[in-house]
C-alpha cells in the first residue's frame, strides 16, 4: 500500500502563527483555569495541590466579599453604561449637521480617550480630595467639601462620574460617525412631513442607529464589568469594601491571597455575568432594518 | 436660533469635559515661587524617564504593527 503523505492545504500555513497563539494565550488558559476552579492551587506549594471537586464553586455562594463585589459591580454597570450611551446619543445629536468649530467639538470629547486610564485615575484621586479642585470649587460657593473617595456612600458614585467623562467623548464619536450613514433624503423627508426634533430623533434616527447602539451598548457593558484599574489606583476597594470590585477580587484571590482555585471561579463568573448581559443588550437593540451595522474598531 | 442653542449647549458640555484635563495642566505648573515649567524639565531627572518613554513606545509600535499585519 502507497503512503500518502498528508499535506497542509497553503491557507493553514497562513493562518498557522494566528492559530499557535490563539492556542496558547486564549484556549490554553481557559481550559486550564476551568480545571484549576476544582483544585486548591497555591502556585508557591505546587506539591500541596488537592482536588476539591465544587467545593470553590459552593464557597461563592457564602462569600459576603464576593457578594460585596457583585453588588458594586452590577451597581457600576447599571449606572454608568445606560447615561454614557444617552448622553454620547445626545452629543452626537447636537453635532449633527454643519456647526462652527465642530473638529474642535470632536477633539475636546475624545480628549479622555488618549490618556492612561491611569492617568486619568490619578487625576480624579487629586480632583476628589479633600483639598482637591472639587471642593474648592464647591466652597467658591459656599457649598461644604466632602471626602468624596472616603466615604464609602460617595466613594462608589464617585468613579462611576470619573468613567462616564472619560467614556462618552469616545462613544459620542462612534455614534456620530455611525449617524453620517443617514442618507440625508430621510432627514429632508421628516423635514417635509413636518417632524420636529423629538419626532425625527425617535423615528429617523433612534431605528437607524440600533446597530451602533447595540455595539456601544456591549462594548461598553463588557469594559464596565471588568473595571479594576481605576478602582485600584483610587480605593483599592475602600473605604469599607464600598468600591470593591469582581475583577479587584479576583486579582486580590489570586495574587495576593496566592488562591487559584477559587479565583477562577470567580473568573468564570465574570466572564458569564458580562457574557449574559451583553447578550441582553444586543438582543435589546438588534437591528429592525436593513442597515448594515456598525463594526468593531 | 436652534444652532445657536446647539453651540452654547456644545460649548458647555466641553468646558464640562475639558476643567479637570485644564486643572491637571494648571496644577503642574504651580510651583512654590509662581507659575513655572520646572517639573517639565525635573521628571526626566525624577528617574529613568526616558528609559520608561522607550518601553513604552517599543509596546505601542509592536502591537500596531501586529495588530494591522497579522
Amino acid at each position: 500500500m502507497a503512503t500518502r503523505r498528508f499535506v497542509l492545504p497553503p491557507v493553514a500555513w497562513f493562518l498557522l502563527p494566528w492559530a499557535v497563539v490563539y492556542a496558547a494565550f486564549f484556549v490554553f488558559p481557559f481550559v486550564f483555569s476551568f480545571a484549576l476552579a476544582f483544585l486548591d492551587y497555591n502556585p508557591l506549594n505546587v506539591a500541596g495541590t488537592r482536588f476539591v471537586g465544587t467545593e470553590n464553586f459552593a464557597r461563592l455562594f457564602g462569600d459576603a466579599a464576593f457578594h460585596g463585589a457583585l453588588r458594586n459591580t452590577v451597581l457600576f454597570v447599571v449606572g454608568t453604561v445606560p447615561l454614557t450611551t444617552a448622553a454620547a446619543l445626545a452629543l452626537a445629536g447636537l453635532m449633527r449637521g454643519s456647526i462652527p468649530l465642530k473638529g474642535a467639538f470632536k477633539a475636546a470629547l475624545f480628549l479622555p480617550s488618549i490618556l492612561s486610564v491611569v492617568v486619568i485615575s490619578l487625576l480624579f484621586k487629586l480632583f476628589y480630595a479633600p483639598g482637591g479642585a472639587l471642593n474648592e470649587a464647591l466652597a467658591r460657593f459656599g457649598l461644604a467639601g466632602h471626602g468624596w473617595l472616603t466615604d464609602p456612600s460617595t466613594a462608589l458614585p464617585a468613579i462611576m462620574v470619573m468613567d462616564v467623562w472619560a467614556a462618552v467623548g469616545y462613544y459620542a464619536i462612534v455614534l456620530d460617525a455611525a449617524r453620517t450613514s443617514i442618507p440625508d433624503a430621510l432627514y429632508e423627508a421628516a423635514e417635509l412631513e413636518g417632524a420636529g426634533a423629538w419626532a425625527t430623533f425617535r423615528h429617523v434616527t433612534f431605528p437607524l442607529l440600533k446597530p451602533a447602539i447595540a455595539f456601544v451598548l456591549v462594548i461598553n457593558t463588557i469594559r464596565s464589568f471588568q473595571v479594576f484599574v481605576e478602582v485600584l489606583v483610587m480605593t483599592q476597594g475602600g473605604p469599607l469594601g464600598s468600591t470593591n470590585t469582581l475583577v479587584l477580587y479576583l486579582y486580590d484571590t489570586a495574587f495576593r491571597r496566592l488562591d487559584y482555585g477559587y479565583a477562577s471561579v470567580v473568573a468564570y463568573a465574570v466572564f458569564l455575568l458580562s457574557g449574559l448581559f451583553s447578550i441582553v443588550a444586543m438582543r435589546r437593540f438588534r437591528s429592525e432594518t436593513a442597515v448594515e451595522g456598525a463594526r468593531p474598531l | 436660533m436652534m444652532r445657536v442653542m446647539r453651540m452654547v449647549l456644545l460649548v458647555a458640555l466641553v468646558a464640562v469635559m475639558a476643567y479637570p484635563l485644564a486643572w491637571m495642566i494648571a496644577i503642574s505648573l504651580k510651583t512654590a515661587d509662581g507659575p513655572s515649567l520646572r517639573y517639565y524639565g525635573e521628571v526626566w531627572q525624577a528617574g529613568p524617564f526616558d528609559r520608561y518613554f522607550i518601553n513604552s513606545f517599543v509596546v505601542a509600535a509592536i502591537v500596531l504593527v501586529g495588530n494591522i499585519v497579522c
